[in-house]
């Protein structure tokens, strides 16, 4: 708990702040190609602290240029500003996947000024997160979560680097907060294993809270491995239902390759890590190899693997 | 200025020192037997030299950046004026180019479209107003404040693509929200559709709440709408919004009522398929989309698939190891005798039949696997993979492994989407006069004249429109006038033949009205109907009237009779001509003995009539029900085994019959199956052939190292009589020191090209014989080996003449050669580079390559499309006697053509008209030419009737 004389100190940082960032506003009001000002960052979600800066977005009219990146400073506070044209910033927002970083930014955002209302809708309807890009993000995440998976076997067992595991084992944890937080249909935000731990917090206290306080040991490794390894198996078939239920429905073998580029083509996102290993490895999908060339101008054929997947199949085995 | 064009001390080629004067602002034509120096005098000398005057006036920095013209080797020219070469090169291959865009029609005809064109609701098809966007702008600003209009752009998904890659794309331009039929949907969600049913799916481009100052994001939201709409843009009005006058009264007079839809102004450019965004999303605006096509996969039926029947589908594949055990069939059945259901199921899929899936384990044999798969079959398949490509613009490089698969397995069809009107739908719902840019590109020039003429326009566009449909009548009648009424705009630039392309640029350079040019043409006749070729000279004349200087290389007797200064060069060809025989007024010089063309005018000398018609072995091909192109379903009967001549007027047909249909389906049976006929039903009698050769006028070569000896094959045997030689055996020269283009013969200097090139940056190449061979190519332990005294550089520099007297001796070669010899080819250097030889001699090198071997073959079918191109009166004659010499040894020679001395020495004649384009493509007589000289309705009869 905080003492008195803390919340005292905190209580004036925050008026610090507030006060710099209203003088801030204030200038810019004046310029009339500023249409709005956006806060995001740590006064938004938090307290600051006394080495905090501020993270602003600045839209500015579709007329008028600047360069994207811009740091003020308001009464020795830093100011950094992102700033946009209205249509650029309009099409980031809608364009982009919803659950990504830049994302985050917004889902707690503040309008301080602006003489559009309309983008208040707009900055209202990006906290909404969509099934198919919870979906995708879902894949990106569990792609995220098994990358880190091996990594953090591979420390422990063959390199023999139990702190190495370590620190790719936390990677790991963070990938499964953001799959917890996805599931529940909220933005994975900068604090997700905080959001996680809220939300499924025996899982989360022990993966990360236990994990944290425990003695590295292998054995003790193994252990939260084994923790993490049940926590993806059980929500594995909805991570990759998007994947099943297009291999279910072409009936045939396709590629990596042409799984990705379908859904991407269907999202209009890209899946640059989508990794397929775990559920042959359950048995879920048939894997074989179609014959491909490097490049098209290429003579050797090498071996992509393909993937088939019969949904009766698998019905029949449960 | 001087009155004439003076040349003095012409040396191209074979041309002797000669000086010539020509008279300007008349009509030269220029004449005399091939290979005489025509085309040396008109192309090498004055052409050259003006194009390079010309070049060398620019600045130096415009000198660098187009590649400079050798002086012409000449001592001087006077009296040149900027020159304009229209020759007869068919180098238009790019599938985008047009006869509307070689013609320039095309813009006007867009033009016209932009300023009058009638936009329709894409939903209703009513007729909408095409507004600006600052009217747009304006309109909305005078809405209440406070009132929230969207924007939206109706959108379209490409054919036989999930309305989910639709939205993935919208997505990626950065939208989020759509309305599907009136529904407001995120897209960030999954959305299930109907795929078959048509929604009308629009996106929200922005949402507006008008206040003061929203000009800007309003300009710019209202050009993202055009854009993501093609041009289209729905305007609504929250139903919270204010509801007033103005808000009530927005959408009445503004769009369609119904739907609430503009169009944007419409530009030039909308109606170009070039532009990405204007053109059918399936075909990119090609027209034609690539298809898997089912034949091109059977390599050969009377293998088994293991043994490769199906190319690549062979027994390794696991799939078709699947496919054979599931519906037990054997892979070692020929391919032509497994059942048809399975022979169809290897193309077309097991129509999603559920089947066991059969793999190999690591031992590599193989099992059946728990798994259920089903097949799509090998043509979806490759559609799939190669449509894939072709939208996420990942196609293979030509020439890669990849692209060799789909060019050997795919044809190009009929864009499925646009049905080969290459623009977006958008497009094809601007209308002028109810037509679209579409239906005017396919109407012929008479028609589109018509059409241009009845066109009316607004007060307000009238300037304008005026100003169009002068500039489009006037070009149209140009057409027109030098006969090329028949074809369309739409026409593909690649399937025009050399004369029509020369014919239309001829008429483009009168259409840009210049005067005091230089017009350097190439026998502008060409591919004409006699009936028409005084249109060319109509033409030619006007351009003369218009105060341009007129030279032109011809045979036509029709236009040499109508020129106003006749040069003949001669006497003979090669080394035997380069002179100026007779220069002067037709009337001047018809009389006069010298002058070999006026002996053909004046009658004193004629291609004599057969003395009797050959009659057929008694065995017929039939092509049935010829519908290809204007063909009116036609059924023709050739008789085999004598000369058959094809007639028509330009555009009757001729083409689309003998080369489309025949040639490709005779092709397409005795050697590559790729290839596909044109429209019709079969072709019968096709045993009675043995093989089938087109001689066509296609160079023989593309490199300088091509020449007529190893052409025509006898090449290797006279680099074998030098390896033969003593001297060659003593030094073990084997028959590749021989050869200018291998390493151990050629001259290691210039890499047996025989001449050095100097790069002078902004000056031209220099070209220089190589100093250490002396432009002999070989190397100097090649040429001391001698061969009867000459070696073999002398030998590749002797004409087809001297070759043939001193290889007497040898049968094969001076066989090969007699032939070359007779067909008029006498003054061909054996060593002259292929790039230097005309259409004619090219075509002429092929025959007598055929005529060389023709002895191993009997029963062939030779196709020759207008084989007189090029050909003087007196080369005709002996073409003739060559042609006639095909067919007394049994085979039968098909001939395209107008050349009247041809078809009267025909022993059959098909004529096809009576006109060209569509009022062409029917039979109009069939017979030996007495019979077609008495069908009053066949323009070629008319024209027979009075050789006969």
């Amino acid at each position: 708990m905080y003492s008195k004389a803390s919340k005292e100190k905190k209580a004036s940082i925050r008026a610090r702040y507030e006060k710099a960032l209203g003088d801030y506003v204030e200038k810019i009001k004046h310029d009339p190609y500023v249409i709005a000002v956006v806060l995001g960052g740590s006064l938004a979600y938090y307290d600051v602290g006394e080495d905090s800066n501020l993270d602003t977005m600045i839209i500015v009219k579709d007329n008028a240029d600047s360069a994207t990146h811009r740091v003020f400073t308001e009464e020795g506070i830093t100011i950094d500003s992102f700033v946009m044209k209205r249509d650029r910033f309009r099409r980031h927002l809608e364009g982009i996947i919803q659950g990504g970083q830049y994302h985050s930014f917004f889902s707690k955002a503040k309008i301080l000024y602006t003489t559009d209302d309309s983008l208040r809708d707009y900055i209202k309807d990006s906290n909404y997160f969509g099934s198919k890009d919870r979906e995708i993000q879902l894949l990106n995440f569990y792609s995220g979560a098994f990358y880190s998976m091996y990594k953090t076997r591979k420390f422990l067992y063959i390199v023999g680097d139990v702190y190495g595991s370590y620190s790719f084992y936390m990677q790991m944890v963070s990938c499964l907060a953001q799959i917890e937080v996805t599931l529940e249909g909220i933005i994975p935000l900068r604090e997700v294993i905080q959001q996680a731990l809220k939300l499924n917090p025996t899982v989360f206290n022990k993966v990360f809270i236990e994990a944290s306080e425990m003695k590295k040991t292998e054995e003790n490794m193994t252990e939260m491995i084994k923790a993490c390894e049940e926590y993806l198996d059980e929500r594995m078939e909805i991570a990759y239902k998007p994947v099943l239920d297009y291999l279910a429905d072409v009936g045939e073998f396709r590629t990596l390759q042409e799984i990705r580029e379908y859904l991407e083509s269907k999202s209009g996102q890209r899946l640059p890590f989508l990794n397929l290993r775990e559920i042959v490895r359950r048995g879920w999908v048939l894997d074989s190899v179609e014959e491909k060339r490097i490049t098209d101008r290429s003579q050797p054929l090498l071996h992509e693997p393909s993937f088939l997947y019969d949904p009766s199949m698998v019905k029949e085995e449960d | 200025m001087s009155n004439n064009i003076s040349v003095k001390g012409a040396r191209a080629n074979n041309l002797k020192d000669i000086d010539v004067e020509i008279p300007r602002n008349q009509l030269t034509v220029i004449t005399g037997v091939s290979g005489s120096g025509k085309s040396s005098l008109l192309f090498d000398v004055i052409f050259s030299e003006g194009q390079r005057k010309l070049l060398e006036s620019m600045s130096s920095f415009s000198k660098r950046r187009i590649p400079m013209m050798p002086k012409a080797d000449v001592t001087s020219i006077k009296g040149l004026s900027p020159v304009i070469a229209i020759g007869q090169i068919r180098s238009m291959h790019n599938p985008r180019s047009t006869v509307g865009t070689m013609t320039e029609i095309s813009n006007y005809i867009r033009l016209l479209y932009a300023t009058v064109g009638k936009a329709h609701c894409p939903y209703c098809e009513v007729e909408i107003v095409t507004k600006t966007a600052n009217h747009m702008i304006e309109k909305l600003e005078r809405l209440p404040k406070g009132t929230e209009v969207e924007l939206l752009a109706p959108v379209f998904k490409i054919y036989g693509e999930q309305y989910e890659v639709l939205f993935g794309e919208i997505r990626e331009k950065g939208y989020k929200k759509v309305r599907i039929d009136g529904k407001f949907k995120d897209i960030s969600e999954k959305i299930e559709l109907d795929e078959f049913k048509n929604h009308h799916i629009e996106v929200i481009v922005d949402k507006i709440i008008v206040e003061d100052g929203i000009y800007n994001h309003l300009k710019k939201s209202v050009e993202n709408a055009f854009t993501l709409g093609s041009g289209y843009i729905l305007f609504e009005i929250k139903e919270s919004s204010v509801e007033t006058k103005e808000t009530i009264s927005f959408y009445k007079n503004y769009g369609c009522s119904d739907h609430h839809i503009v169009m944007g102004e419409l530009k030039q450019n909308h109606f170009s398929s070039n532009i990405l965004e204007n053109s059918c999303r399936t075909c990119r605006g090609l027209g034609v989309r690539i298809q898997a096509e089912k034949q091109l996969f059977i390599d050969d039926p009377e293998k088994s698939i293991r043994q490769g029947a199906l190319g690549h589908f062979n027994a390794g594949r696991r799939m078709v190891m699947t496919l054979s055990k599931n519906y037990n069939f054997s892979l070692d059945t020929p391919y032509k005798d497994l059942p048809e259901e399975i022979r169809d199921m290897m193309f077309h899929g097991n129509k999603g039949e559920k089947i066991s899936y059969w793999t190999k384990n690591q031992k590599g044999e193989w099992y059946e696997s728990r798994w259920k798969t089903h097949y799509e079959g090998l043509l979806n398949e490759t559609n799939r993979l190669y449509w894939h490509a072709t939208r996420k613009g990942t196609l293979p490089t030509p020439g890669s492994a990849e692209q060799n698969f789909y060019t050997r397995h795919m044809t190009e069809r009929p864009c499925p989407d646009c049905q080969g009107k290459k623009l977006n739908s958008q497009r094809l719902f601007v209308t002028v006069n109810g037509k679209n840019i579409y239906e005017l590109g396919n109407m012929d020039m008479k028609e589109l004249l018509g059409f241009i003429k009845k066109v009316t326009f607004e007060e307000k566009d009238k300037k304008v429109g005026d100003q169009i449909v002068k500039e489009s009548i006037k070009r149209l009648e140009l057409l027109i006038e030098i006969g090329l009424d028949y074809i369309n705009l739409n026409r593909r630039a690649d399937t025009l033949a050399g004369g029509e392309a020369q014919r239309i640029r001829i008429a483009n350079s009168i259409g840009s009205e210049m005067t005091g040019m230089l017009y350097c043409l190439d026998e502008p006749t060409i591919g004409l109907h006699p009936r028409d070729s005084y249109k060319v000279v109509r033409t030619l004349k006007r351009l003369r009237d218009l105060g341009c200087t007129v030279m032109v290389v011809e045979h036509d007797l029709d236009t040499i009779k109508n020129a106003d200064t006749i040069i003949e060069i001669g006497p003979g060809p090669g080394s035997f001509g380069g002179e100026i025989v007779i220069q002067g007024k037709p009337e001047e010089i018809m009389e006069d003995n010298r002058f070999l063309t006026g002996q053909y005018l004046t009658g004193r000398k004629t291609i004599a009539l057969p003395s009797e018609r050959r009659t057929s072995n008694g065995k017929v091909l039939k092509i049935l029900g010829a519908k290809e192109n204007n063909l009116k379903n036609i059924d023709i009967e050739i008789p085999l085994g004598v000369l058959v001549s094809v007639t028509g007027v330009s555009g009757s047909g001729k083409s689309s019959l003998i080369h489309d249909i025949l040639f490709r389906k005779l092709y397409s049976i005795f050697y590559d199956k790729r290839i596909m006929a044109g429209k019709h039903d079969e072709i019968q009698g096709v045993e009675n052939i043995s093989d089938i050769r087109n001689i066509d006028q296609s160079p023989i070569g593309r490199t300088p190292r091509s020449n007529p000896a190893t052409y025509v094959g006898f090449f290797d045997k006279i680099r074998k009589l030098f390896k033969d030689t003593e001297a060659a055996k003593q030094r073990n020269f084997g028959v590749s020191y021989f050869s200018f283009n291998h390493k151990n013969g050629r001259c290691i200097e210039c890499e047996g090209e025989g001449e050095k090139r100097t790069d002078l940056q902004f000056m031209p190449d220099i070209r220089n014989k190589c100093p250490l061979c002396n432009g002999a190519r070989y190397n100097r332990d090649v040429l001391e080996i001698k061969y009867r005294g000459k070696n073999i550089a002398e030998i590749l520099d002797m004409s087809v003449e001297e070759a043939l007297e001193f290889f007497e001796h040898d049968n094969t070669i001076s066989y090969k050669l007699k032939v070359m010899n007779d067909l008029g080819l006498g003054y061909l250097k054996l060593g002259q580079s292929a790039t230097t030889l005309s259409g004619g001699e090219a075509q002429r090198i092929k025959l007598s390559k055929e005529l060389g071997k023709i002895k191993r073959k009997k029963n062939n079918l030779y196709l020759l499309d207008e084989p007189t191109v090029g050909l003087h009166m007196e080369d005709i004659q002996k073409l003739l006697t060559s042609l006639n010499k095909i067919v007394d040894d049994g085979n039968t020679v098909l001939v395209v053509e107008h050349h009247l001395d041809v078809i009267k020495s025909s022993d059959h004649v098909i004529d096809l008209g009576p006109e060209g384009g569509s009022e062409g493509g029917s039979v109009i007589a069939q017979g030996a030419p007495e019979e077609i000289a008495k069908v009053e309705e066949s323009y070629t009869g008319q024209f027979l009737k009075e050789l006969l």
